[in-house]
């Protein structure tokens, strides 16, 4: 295992995430695609941890607290969306237009 | 005595979140009471909380100076900071008060926005990036708390209507939670690719805090441009500048009205925070890049100026042009790094503008953004068609109306003018040569920036004040109801605009007044 190969895994897994982010318009596939930017991270740190400075401590604290935290924040954000979809919706969990949306009516309309 | 020494040594930087984090604990121990007096009480209470908080950032950084350690450091920029976070929080807290006060979840939101203000001075004084990202998350998470606990209203109203009633509110309800969680989602996205530059930066070298990285920028600036791309475009996208602004318009259109007030006043201070952090950062290697960084962010500044401008000069939304406003002043920190690169101002110079910037916002946008409140809440709607109907009904509201705005513009003896006169001496200082060390090519992407971020703000105020005087009357809507408080709080910022603008220009002119030089008060 060389660090060439850790940076090219994570990258592959961040672009993929970037792409599912803006690309997919149902929430699920949004935070997929947003653990795929996060375990690329977590990759990048525990291999750099690892390989290059051997002791890992302050990486292992980082991503711990930081991977808690995502966690915690994506859990509260489909915990109200479960708890708070309303019967009369049905297409409550998907966005009409993925993440973004790049259209005109939403920068000069109303 | 021993024990006031460490208390003394403590205020630095710890007491502001201490008395904070305090009044979260009395607070706890009657969250879920109902009694008016209670809700009034902790108001009272928060606002002393605020108050000496403000005090003792303050006092603590006159007595003990300048802290640091492993996690934190505070100086005086963060001190500088601070206050303008807690000054930003009490405006905040009247608002909540105005407007939730009587909401039975009115103790748990002066919780929630207290533990939200504490994490925002953590983050402030943060130094390690394990500080600094955990304080950004906590205060993201309590900035999404109290969003959905505004938005509970909505679901609270369906439990008393029919059914054809209850699926009108039910729609409007939950295209409001929608948008709530494009939008958080939509920051998770931006702090992940934050998450992901910070372990690019710790493979590069062992950074671990932003000193660390400040020093070793020199040695390793050749690995260092794609991590720098990434957090450049985290905060792009934290920002949410144009074309990635829909999450963050559609959620202060559709949301409360005080949760408006919330993203537009509180959610920003990170990003520009981070900014001014990076910007130091950078500028290290700014001999070195300097052609790449100074197209870069003119490009920025160019892109979001138009998109934010075009928007405020179209849209016929209210809370649209509100929110397009807050983002045309906050693309002006992105225009100051790129005078700051160029060296054109100091680093002191730098964050005079960026402060310049904020005080802008709390005293000249704000009176403004409570009146387009006031005319939403006489007309029922956020169309700008409606603005002259009731500004025509009291003259007090279109006197502030026109000042807040002149303001806006910079005019002189105005508090706007400080913001808008550093801008306007660029183009002259520059042909006169005050650019020489850039290129013609890069002396012009610095000029057609300014030119550009000048000419679109001003021609969206004109806009704003033309909307003013030639919309419809509505002859059927003859009362309109102004609150005292709501009248009072347009009054105090309309006073502050003069004396600012006024103590500005004795400033400039260097003029001693009762023995006083205010030629160093260029904050306002």
């Amino acid at each position: 295992m060389n660090i060439t190969f850790i940076f090219l895994a994570s990258s592959l897994l961040f672009l993929i995430g970037v792409f599912g982010s803006l690309f997919f318009g149902s929430v699920t596939k949004i935070i997929i695609s947003l653990q795929c930017i996060l375990t690329a991270a977590v990759i990048n740190f525990l291999g750099f941890a690892q390989i290059l400075y051997g002791t890992s401590v302050w990486a292992v604290t980082f991503v711990l607290i930081s991977v808690i935290l995502i966690f915690l924040f994506q859990f509260m954000i489909v915990f109200y969306l479960n708890s708070n979809t309303y019967q009369y919706q049905s297409d409550g969990f998907d966005f009409s237009s993925g993440l973004y949306y790049f259209g005109i009516k939403d920068w000069l309309g109303e | 005595m021993d024990l006031i020494k460490s208390i003394n040594t403590f205020m630095n930087p710890f007491g502001s979140i201490t008395i904070l984090l305090g009044t979260i604990l009395v607070f706890l121990f009657f969250a879920n009471s109902q009694t008016k007096r209670i809700k009034i009480f902790s108001f009272i209470f928060s606002m002393l909380a605020f108050v000496s908080s403000f005090v003792i950032n303050i006092i603590g950084f006159l007595n003990n100076g300048v802290y640091s350690d492993n996690l934190f450091t505070s100086g005086l920029v963060q001190i500088i900071e601070i206050s303008y976070i807690l000054i930003i929080s009490i405006i905040l807290l009247i608002i909540i008060f105005v407007f939730n006060g009587e909401s039975e979840f009115y103790l748990k939101l002066n919780i929630i926005f207290l533990f939200s203000s504490a994490s925002l001075i953590f983050f402030t004084i943060s130094r390690n990036f394990i500080v600094f990202f955990a304080s950004l998350v906590f205060f993201l998470i309590s900035l999404f708390a109290l969003a959905t606990l505004m938005n509970e209203s909505g679901l609270f109203a369906l439990k008393s209507q029919n059914d054809s009633r209850k699926s009108a509110i039910a729609n409007i309800y939950n295209i409001s939670a929608n948008n709530i969680v494009r939008f958080f989602l939509a920051v998770v996205f931006s702090l992940l690719f934050i998450f992901f530059a910070i372990s690019l930066l710790y493979g590069v070298f062992d950074f671990k805090n932003f000193i660390q990285l400040a020093e070793g920028i020199g040695t390793y600036k050749d690995n260092l441009g794609f991590v720098f791309s990434i957090l450049a475009l985290a905060l792009y996208l934290y920002y949410g500048f144009f074309p990635f602004q829909s999450p963050y318009i559609r959620v202060t259109t559709g949301s409360s009205g005080v949760f408006s007030y919330l993203m537009w006043l509180f959610y920003f201070l990170p990003g520009l925070i981070f900014t001014s952090r990076f910007a130091l950062i950078i500028y290290n290697v700014k001999e070195d890049y300097k052609t790449i960084l100074v197209f870069s962010l003119a490009l920025i500044t160019i892109v979001s100026a138009i998109g934010s401008g075009l928007a405020v000069l179209k849209s016929k939304n209210l809370r649209k042009i509100l929110s397009n406003l807050i983002l045309l002043i906050f693309t002006g920190n992105i225009l100051n790094l790129l005078l700051y690169i160029v060296d054109y101002v100091n680093e002191d110079g730098y964050r005079m503008l960026n402060y310049s910037g904020l005080s802008l916002m709390i005293i000249s946008w704000l009176p403004l953004a409570v009146i387009f409140t006031l005319i939403e809440n006489n007309t029922g709607s956020n169309d700008i068609n409606g603005l002259r109907s009731i500004l025509i009904k009291n003259k007090a509201v279109s006197a502030g109306f026109i000042i807040s705005c002149i303001s806006l513009i910079g005019i002189p003896a105005f508090a706007g003018f400080t913001h808008k006169n550093y801008y306007m001496s660029i183009i002259p200082k520059a042909f006169a040569g005050g650019l020489s060390n850039l290129t013609p090519l890069l002396s012009w992407a610095v000029i057609v920036s300014v030119a550009i971020y000048l000419g679109f703000f001003i021609a969206g105020i004109i806009r704003i004040i033309i909307s003013g005087f030639t919309g419809k009357v509505d002859i059927y809507n003859d009362k309109a109801i102004f609150s005292k408080p709501a009248l009072a709080f347009i009054y105090c910022f309309i006073f502050l605009i003069f004396v600012f603008g006024i103590l500005y220009l004795i400033g400039l002119f260097g003029i001693n007044l009762f023995g006083l030089n205010f030629s160093s008060l260029n904050l306002f």
